[in-house]
């Protein structure tokens, strides 16, 4: 009785495992679903792949310059005990990279939904515009 | 309508509700010698490996289905940049 208690047990181990594995060996780079999605040839594949590699390099030094003008707002904000305009031009700042960002990823979306078929360009821009949209506060 | 103790009304419920009870005991016999089987070599492999397939399957099916977040996910422009790093 114990040991097939213990068997049960390494039954059930021996399952989660193969979740465990078959998730870490089926995990495909993010844009392969775009490609099995949207049914691309290897030639559209390879651009698709290109763009998204392209819009990461781009996003790197947004983010690096929203982070330093986040600190920047952060630091006089919490150093003011009225808006200065230090403070109006520290939100200017942060405004302007998170302009530039959304408009990278609008620019990033629309030559990815170039290489998409015509018929379905419109489906792919409902599903990431959103991430524009939200960026600029959820209601 | 009058069901006085003892009447076929009463008998059935009872009958019902014996049957229901050993029904119970069945089913933890049943569980319990599943377990015990269990013990046996043979079974035991043959039910890790259904057990494994059966794993695999539905890590599989997940992934698939998780690929779409991903997607989205790695359009957010921290995670493109981590992708690019």
């Amino acid at each position: 009785m114990k040991r097939g208690f213990l068997v049960l047990l390494a039954v059930i181990a021996v399952g989660f495992g193969g979740v465990l594995i078959a998730r870490h060996f089926f995990q495909a780079p993010p844009s392969s679903w775009l490609c099995h999605e949207y049914g691309l040839s290897p030639g559209q594949a390879v651009k698709v792949e290109a763009l998204q590699q392209q819009y990461g390099s781009r996003c790197g030094p947004y983010c690096d310059a929203m982070c330093e003008a986040n600190a920047r707002l952060e630091t006089v904000t919490f150093g003011s005990g009225s808006v200065t305009p230090e403070i109006r031009d520290a939100v200017t700042e942060t405004d302007r990279i998170r302009t530039q960002t959304r408009i990278a990823m609008l620019e990033h979306f629309y030559a990815v939904a170039a290489e998409l078929p015509p018929e379905r360009r419109k489906e792919y821009l409902r599903k990431v515009l959103p991430l524009v949209i939200e960026s600029c506060g959820a209601r | 309508m009058d069901v006085s103790p003892g009447s076929t009304f009463n008998r059935s419920v009872w009958s019902r509700i014996e049957a229901a009870g050993s029904c119970k005991g069945l089913g933890l016999s049943a569980l319990i010698s599943w377990v015990q089987l269990l013990a046996i070599p043979r079974i035991a492999v043959t039910t890790a490996a259904i057990a494994l397939f059966g794993g695999i399957l539905i890590g599989g099916v997940q992934a698939r289905s998780l690929q779409e977040d991903r997607y989205l996910q790695s359009l957010k422009p921290p995670v493109a940049a981590s992708f690019a790093r």
